[in-house]
């Protein structure tokens, strides 16, 4: 007996997703939902970007980690909200697990919430979290070719990152080609190139952020 | 890893689907799945063998119907079947484009199995019992 069912397989989430999407909105919570391998440097890029921010928005964060709240430590030495979420061994976020996250923070508080999915280039970029936007974040030691293998997070991404560029003397990581790349999958998004460590380029990130804020 | 996240849905919805049909035991599950979704058909079909086990899907089979990429060039409106993400318009060579096919990961449709069989099978479990 054949039952007809043609259903999307990740309706639940996606139903989640639009929920939060619609809380935030109602709060003006403006929502970025950033990605990339493990180490590319999320957590310090939001440690470096707080000082320039605070002063004009209220700032808060979740972080997902499959396991521990070292990052949420991280990120609570600066004073700001944040929520960890332990996705026991998960390889990405889900819609629920943010929207039970939202529940932690006066939402009325807050301007800019960043979400830090779990480091991981593929599983993340299937699971819609009702964010405003999309940032990809790639570091010069994981090699020019990642846009090429990894494409989706690519495609999709607002915005992407360019980090540590402080090391580029040190490797064969070819800028254009990895800029190339990126004009083939995505025309449209920025591609930012900034080093954490020195500082570099960070003023280009506040300027988007700052931006994207206001739209 | 998403897959084995994925399939728990679909085992799910496959489940309620048999239990509101009588508990009629789930024959076979099938998908349509596009591929921009990054599916690993293995661990597809292995997180189902691992999810089915002591349920109403316990011997179901997993099918899936794959999706090939299809866009239309947001220039010229050109419709085309591009071989990966990297889309390069045949009429204008322009790299933008909107994915029309390829984006589904769909429960399509699920295969119970018949009524008459599945009585037969109790039967043959309560004559078993009384002996
Ligand atoms: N040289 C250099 N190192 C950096 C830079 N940004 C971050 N790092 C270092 O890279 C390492 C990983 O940074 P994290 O911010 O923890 O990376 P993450 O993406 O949050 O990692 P996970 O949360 O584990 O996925 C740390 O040792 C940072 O100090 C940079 O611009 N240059
Ligand atoms: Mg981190
Ligand atoms: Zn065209």
């Amino acid at each position: 007996m054949e039952i007809p069912v043609v259903e999307k397989v990740l309706k639940l989430n996606d139903d989640i997703a639009a929920g939060v999407r619609k809380r935030l909105l109602a709060h003006h919570v403006c929502t970025l939902n950033i990605i990339s391998a493990p180490g590319s440097g999320k957590t310090t890029l939001l440690e470096r970007s707080f000082g320039e921010l605070r002063e004009d928005l209220n700032l808060a964060v979740i972080e997902g980690d499959p396991d521990t709240t070292l990052d949420a430590e991280r990120i609570a030495k600066h004073n700001i909200p944040v929520v960890q979420i332990e996705t026991a061994g998960g390889c990405h976020l889900e819609a629920n697990l943010v929207d039970n996250a939202l529940n932690n923070f006066d939402l009325d508080a807050v301007d800019l919430l960043f979400i830090e999915n779990v480091g991981n280039l593929v599983c993340p970029c299937s699971f819609d979290l009702g964010e405003t936007c999309r940032v990809g974040i790639v570091s010069t030691p994981e090699g020019h070719d990642k846009p090429a293998k990894y494409p989706r997070l690519f495609k999709e991404a607002d915005v992407i990152i360019l980090n540590k560029i402080d090391l580029l003397p040190y490797l064969n990581f070819d800028v254009n080609v990895f800029r190339e790349y990126i004009a083939q999958l995505n025309p449209a998004a920025p591609v930012l190139e900034l080093s954490c460590t020195t500082g570099e380029g960070l003023d280009q990130w506040i300027a988007w952020l700052k931006n994207m804020v206001k739209t | 890893m998403h897959e084995l996240g994925l399939i728990r849905n679909v085992l799910e919805r496959a489940l309620e689907i048999a239990e509101a049909h009588g508990s009629l035991p789930v024959e076979s599950v099938h998908l349509r799945v596009g591929d921009y979704q990054n599916i690993v058909p293995e661990l597809f079909s292995f997180a189902f063998e691992a999810a089915r086990v002591d349920t109403l899907a316990a011997d179901a089979t997993l099918t899936w119907e794959s999706v090939p990429l299809k866009v239309q060039c947001d220039n010229c409106k050109t419709l085309y079947m591009p071989e990966s993400l990297i889309w390069n318009c045949l009429t204008c060579a322009s790299n933008a484009a909107t994915l029309v096919e390829g984006n589904e990961l769909v429960l399509d449709h699920v295969v119970l199995q018949e009524p008459e069989t599945a009585v037969a099978d109790t039967q043959g479990a309560s004559v078993w019992k009384s002996r």
